[in-house]
């Protein structure tokens, strides 16, 4: 179940992260990207996010199982994100950045 | 045909899913209900008390065993499926020389603590829905012939809409309310895409689980019309002997039982017994499908009256394998709830794909487009809104009809077509608007209202229900809550439209 829900978290931080990087919803979310552009790569950032969920939910059980339920997971997490952009653009960058830090914290048990 | 490569598959895309969008819608809602079959054959039949903790498969099928040995003497076998961590009872199908169903079969649930039937409402409970999926209601073969067709022409609508959709990936995470047609293109791109790996699985599976029946020539090429050879090629260790006409009492099946669940490490399924009660019986049992992907995995075979192994098959066939796996895949019975919930949400997401599908094909073209265009507004209520409304009248029949009434489940069967009948003739008698507004006001009322509906005609409320821990009666209410919820929502969308907004030219052909 906790590997469940780091593998969920982790693909909101990621999808949130890729959205970021989208023309369109960056400027919808009042997110200045800039600052962190310079920094870190923001779209391979994300991806890395995404590919650590599908690894993390395959790795915690039966992997086949696992890339069946990840499937889904990755559908409900995009939805949300594409919910939290079209009607609370200002909570994307909160919420993926949330999320990134309390799949941290659930990682250590979430084998 | 058309000009371009788009233009044409923007064709085929409306055309193909505009023909047999009705039929997809129905079968996409009632395989999303199918997803909880047990849960929902539990729900119909509240007489069966809820029962905390892991249920004892042995003992349920030895109680269910010695209620056959009179109730189901006479009949050459007995199927059982035993319950387990969803299903709370164990379903009994026999045949009889006299009685039963149109087929001569009689299909009972015993309690799993008694082995009896007593007192247990008759219902077709969630084994109605999974039915229809595939059978449409319409007798065999060509009920699932048409049901294949259907997923053979959604394969074609998911990958032409993928290229007419053309933007679906850049515009992701898209979604801009209250705009008219582009809204409705939103929803249909994003409830498509977001679970479009789902969408392209559950349409490819579907087709194959039905392969043998649209594809048959392999067969007919190998086996000819010796369909006994087939089957036992298909699924070894099924094997029954031919009764010998000596009486001889069925052995201990709680213990056979006991040792199939040893040798399969982990939970039982279905139980086949054959012969009962002659000296040539035979007790198979499966393997239970939440253990692997792949379905039908493995099965021994007992004799019935010494209970000696006869012998154990697993499956190993690589071919053989790969066609369970899509089949698993399709059912999706395997590992945990978790994944159950998200077939059932992307199921959703399916069905609403079609749904917003249909609409966006009226929204897009002229009010006044002639008879096909009125024609496909009027189905579309009486459809998406008529079929939602009917299985919430399926339900309280359920609640409704008295317990002891004769045919009982052909009674709860004929109420969701009539009601849908009744919703298909109201969407064509009313105004458009009035039509999906009464539509989706009572599509909320009859889900919103179901649960305290169930409260009281059982006494087995929400509140009952979570004090005593009795997740699957609180999990089906309050999913019955959120669905009469969402439309409630759509019909206040509905009643408070928005500024019918003009959508730039560009924007029509994506």
């Amino acid at each position: 179940m906790t590997g469940t829900a780091t593998a969920l978290l982790l693909a909101i931080a990621g999808f949130g992260g890729l959205s970021l990087t989208m023309a369109r919803h960056s400027r919808q979310a009042a997110f200045d990207g800039s600052i962190i552009a310079r920094r870190v790569p923001m779209r391979p950032l994300s991806w890395l996010l995404i590919i650590a969920s599908a690894i993390i939910d395959m790795a915690k059980g039966n992997w086949r199982f696992g890339l069946v339920e990840w499937i889904g997971l990755a559908g409900v997490a995009a939805a949300i994100v594409m919910l939290a952009q079209t009607y609370r653009p200002r909570l994307v960058f909160p919420l993926a950045g949330a999320a990134f830090v309390l799949s941290l914290l659930l990682m250590p048990f979430s084998s | 045909m058309k000009e371009g490569f788009r233009q044409s598959m923007a064709w085929l895309h409306n055309w193909s899913g505009l023909l047999i969008g009705w039929l997809l819608f129905a079968i996409a809602l009632t395989g999303t209900a199918a997803v909880f079959r047990p849960e929902t054959s539990n729900w119909m039949r509240p007489e069966i008390a809820h029962h905390a903790g892991p249920v004892d498969q042995a003992q349920a099928l030895g109680a269910a065993v010695s209620y056959l040995s009179s109730a189901g003497k006479g009949a050459p076998a007995w199927y059982l499926t035993a319950p387990d961590d969803r299903a709370a009872f164990t379903q009994a199908i026999f045949s009889l020389p006299r009685g039963g169903d149109a087929n001569g079969y009689r299909t009972l649930a015993l309690d799993p603590r008694t082995g009896r039937p007593d007192g247990i409402r008759d219902t077709l409970g969630g084994e109605f829905f999974y039915r229809f999926h595939f059978e449409l209601k319409i007798p065999y073969p060509w009920g699932r012939i048409l049901a294949s067709a259907a997923a053979m022409v959604m394969l074609v609508a998911l990958i032409s809409g993928i290229i007419t959709h053309r933007r679906i990936f850049a515009d992701f995470f898209t979604l801009r309310p209250r705009k008219g047609q582009r809204s409705w293109l939103d929803v249909h791109n994003a409830l498509g895409v977001l679970a479009l790996p789902f969408h392209l699985m559950i349409t490819f599976t579907g087709i194959m689980t039905l392969i043998t029946l649209t594809m048959p020539w392999a067969i007919v090429a190998n086996y000819g019309s010796d369909m006994a050879r087939f089957y036992e090629d298909m699924a070894p260790g099924f094997s029954a002997r031919p009764a010998l006409g000596k009486a001889a009492p069925l052995g201990d099946v709680a213990a056979m039982v006991r040792d199939a669940r040893r040798r399969m490490d982990g939970q039982i399924s279905l139980v086949i017994i054959n012969n009962p009660g002659d000296a040539a019986a035979t007790v198979t049992i499966s393997k239970h499908d939440d253990g692997q992907i792949a379905y039908a995995a493995g099965r021994v075979t007992y004799d019935g009256v010494s209970g000696r192994l006869l012998s154990a098959y697993a499956e190993d066939r690589p071919m053989r394998k790969l066609y369970d796996t899509f089949y698993g895949l399709h059912v999706g019975r395997f590992g945990a709830p978790v994944t159950r919930w998200l077939y059932f949400i992307c199921g959703l997401a399916l069905t609403a794909t079609i749904g917003s599908g249909l609409v966006l094909w009226t929204v897009k073209r002229s009010r006044n487009g002639g008879l096909g265009y009125h024609l496909v507004e009027k189905l579309n209520i009486g459809v998406v809104t008529g079929l939602p409304v009917a299985a919430a009248a399926f339900l309280w029949a359920n609640r409704l009809l008295p317990v002891t009434m004769a045919q009982r489940p052909e009674g709860e069967v004929r109420v969701f077509f009539t009601s849908w009948v009744l919703m298909i003739l109201a969407g064509f008698i009313l105004p458009r608007r009035i039509g999906w507004i009464a539509g989706l006001m009572l599509c909320a009322a009859a889900w919103l209202l179901l649960p305290p509906l169930s409260a009281w005609t059982t006494g087995r409320g929400m509140i009952t229900s979570l004090l005593a821990g009795d997740w699957q009666f609180f999990g089906f209410d309050t999913v019955s809550l959120a669905i009469g919820l969402m439309f409630a929502i759509a019909c206040r969308h509905m009643v408070r439209p928005a500024p019918a907004a003009r959508v730039p030219r560009r924007m029509q052909a994506a």
